[in-house]
């Protein structure tokens, strides 16, 4: 694998792009100066807030999703500043809770949960973005979880890390000693490991299976730092850029809402495959018209490349290799009750795809489909 | 998208890889040394390698035919070639039938039984066993079939295990040598695709059943000849793992297995040379069933 230095900034893109969610309350009109971290819309569920400060310049669709556009002013401007806390294991749980509630930060949070899982490994094993961040801001990280912990009441908490980085071993190592509570489980490479699903039914014993989970991975934790230290979230995102044609893989902070067609003209990528989130179970994007959000974790620049799907051999690898012991076959070619309880189950991992000798895409029918 | 290094080109490969000692070893004993003991032409000598080639070339012209002409596919011969395993069944073919099969007879019935099979999208069966067994039965109409070369015709053997383990039992052209057999299936063994369940619980279903009934029967010193001849370890090593018709599920492969070893037995008290073929081709109707029940 090609190294990563540190991180580079990616924040200079002109305009912002923030989704217009369904049945939302809109806070703005076309003309509006819009501060950085204000909420421009929520519905129910969610809350959008601007990544920059500038002008609403109006909507505009992409991809058939309708996007917000904001001229970005470039001087990131608050409306309020909260000032900084000094401990921040000293909220409450309910204090916690609201904060919780007010960033939307953890999805499918659970108030009662007693395990805490914390995903240090990167979901596709080319990607670095947990591996920098771990190596960039190890005791914030720390800090955060233990403070977590004393915060919910936390009876069980792991950090999942991976071990084909030995300095990232090395420095969490050096400190993890002051973190007692904080139990460091080191996992060898392997292709699906850094999968939320399949991590917490490793790290949960029977023993923890009866308290439910949090689970949160390391941009997770960066972001409750910021709003339990500074009382906002972090307006951008991390996401590695790497791929045949990239010669150093590089970890990028991106302002949410960035144009990847901004980003591939400051590369000067012309030309060629870019997928994002994986290899294994990532998309091809057809045209450089993407907006990247916080689900977004790498963007791979590679060569053309046209892999021809053959008819299925029957080999069974797919059955075999699958980590939640589904049939991915089976999956994929019925559309029958146990088919659909297949795709319930199925974590998107792509591993069926990958050790299919007739290059059959068997995860397109998964649920859990790459956003 | 990234992809493992498996594919049906590496499956070829492997498969070949694995084929060649016995494919040497078949010219030689049902070729070259026929050839040297004045029992057959210069055309007897270089037959078994005709069978091979024949076979080759007619699954890969089936290839040609359905992918090029009739889906219009456009792509490199070679992926063509190897974009199916047909080319590989004519192989098989050509090395469980008899070396006194017409050349001619052969290259029509896997033609068309290949071909036919390129259209049958649902229910695969193994097209080895069928177009082998079409073989054997239009032979049979004509003469009676056997396995026994020029040579092993005019001679009496009387065998040990020895001599079953380098090859002088009878069986298909390049099906007969125990020992290169052996070898083959540790070559295969490593090989991720290869359903190496399906061999094993074949070979034990069927070496129990035939130990037992040589007991009850007090017939101990047929067990090497039931063992070793009539192809029925090769069927079993190369034909009943045929990727396509067999189950592919975790417990449907052991219980495929089983049930090939059982029914090999059960056929062998009826017809001896058919035995594995018939059985595997029997199993293979039913492997979609198998792999339903016995996820």
């Amino acid at each position: 694998m090609k190294e990563v230095s540190n991180i580079e900034n990616f924040l200079n893109c002109d305009y912002i792009y923030l989704p217009i969610l369904n049945n939302s309350q809109i806070y703005y009109k076309e003309g509006d100066y819009i501060y950085k971290n204000e909420v421009l819309l929520e519905n129910n569920e969610n809350k959008v807030y601007s990544s920059v400060s500038g002008k609403v310049l109006g909507s505009t669709t992409i991809n058939n999703k309708k996007y917000i556009v904001i001229d970005n002013d470039y001087k990131d401007k608050l409306k309020t500043r909260f000032g900084t806390k000094k401990y921040i294991n000293k909220y409450s749980k309910e204090e916690f809770i609201e904060l919780v509630d007010k960033f939307n930060l953890i999805d499918n949070f659970n108030s009662n949960s007693k395990v805490l899982i914390v995903n240090g490994i990167d979901e596709y094993i080319e990607e670095l973005n947990y591996n920098v961040l771990l190596k960039e801001y190890t005791i914030q990280i720390l800090d955060c979880i233990d403070a977590l912990i004393d915060i919910m009441n936390i009876k069980k908490c792991f950090l999942a890390v991976s071990n084909n980085d030995i300095n990232v071993v090395d420095i969490l190592l050096n400190n993890i000693g002051t973190y007692p509570k904080i139990d460091l489980k080191l996992f060898s490479n392997s292709l699906t490991i850094g999968n939320k699903n399949i991590l917490i039914n490793k790290l949960t014993s029977y023993k923890n299976k009866k308290y439910p989970v949090l689970y949160l991975n390391i941009k997770d934790i960066l972001n409750i730092y910021n709003v339990l230290k500074k009382g906002r979230k972090n307006s951008y995102t991390y996401i590695t850029l790497t791929g045949n044609l990239i010669d150093y893989s590089k970890v990028l902070r991106v302002k949410i809402g960035t144009s990847l067609s901004d980003i591939v003209d400051y590369y000067k990528i012309n030309n060629k495959d870019i997928i994002i989130n994986g290899l294994l179970n990532g998309k091809k994007l057809n045209n450089t018209n993407f907006i990247i959000d916080n689900n977004i974790r790498s963007i791979f620049i590679n060569s053309n490349e046209e892999i021809k799907e053959n008819e299925c051999i029957n080999c069974g690898l797919c059955v075999n290799n699958c980590p939640v012991n589904i049939n991915p076959k089976y999956m994929y070619f019925n559309k029958d009750n146990k088919a659909l309880d297949y795709k319930k189950r199925c974590v998107n991992c792509g591993l069926c795809s990958y050790y299919c000798p007739s290059h059959i895409k068997l995860n397109k029918g998964c649920n859990n489909d790459t956003k | 998208m990234i992809q493992s290094s498996n594919s049906i080109k590496k499956c070829y490969f492997i498969y070949f890889l694995s084929l060649f000692p016995l494919i040497l070893f078949g010219i030689y004993k049902n070729g070259i040394s026929l050839y040297l003991k004045d029992y057959v032409s210069l055309y007897g000598a270089i037959k078994p390698l005709l069978f091979i080639i024949i076979g080759f070339i007619i699954g890969s012209l089936v290839n040609y035919i359905y992918e090029v002409l009739i889906k219009k596919k456009k792509a490199k011969l070679v992926d063509i070639i190897f974009s199916s395993f047909h080319s590989l069944y004519g192989v098989l073919v050509a090395c469980i039938i008899s070396i006194n099969t017409n050349i001619i007879l052969f290259s029509t019935v896997t033609f068309i039984v290949l071909l036919v099979s390129k259209f049958i999208k649902i229910n695969k069966i193994n097209y080895i066993a069928l177009t082998s067994l079409i073989i054997f039965f239009i032979m049979n109409l004509f003469n009676e079939f056997s396995f026994l070369n020029n040579y092993e015709a005019s001679n009496n053997f009387n065998m040990n295990a020895l001599d079953y383990l380098l090859g002088k039992g009878s069986g298909g052209i390049f099906t007969t040598n125990v020992l290169l057999l052996i070898i083959s299936f540790i070559v295969l063994y490593n090989f991720k695709i290869y359903k190496r369940n399906i061999p094993i619980f074949a070979t034990i279903t069927f070496s129990i059943l035939t130990i037992i009934y040589c007991l009850i029967m007090n017939d101990i010193s047929n067990i090497m000849n039931m063992l070793f001849t009539n192809g029925i370890l090769f069927s079993f090593v190369f034909i009943a793992t045929d990727s396509v018709s067999s189950s592919y599920t975790k417990k449907g492969i052991v219980i495929y297995g089983i049930i090939v070893g059982l029914l090999t037995f059960l056929l062998y008290l009826v017809q001896p040379a058919l035995s594995s073929l018939g059985a595997i081709l029997i199993a293979s109707i039913c492997n979609s069933f198998i792999d339903l029940k016995f996820e």
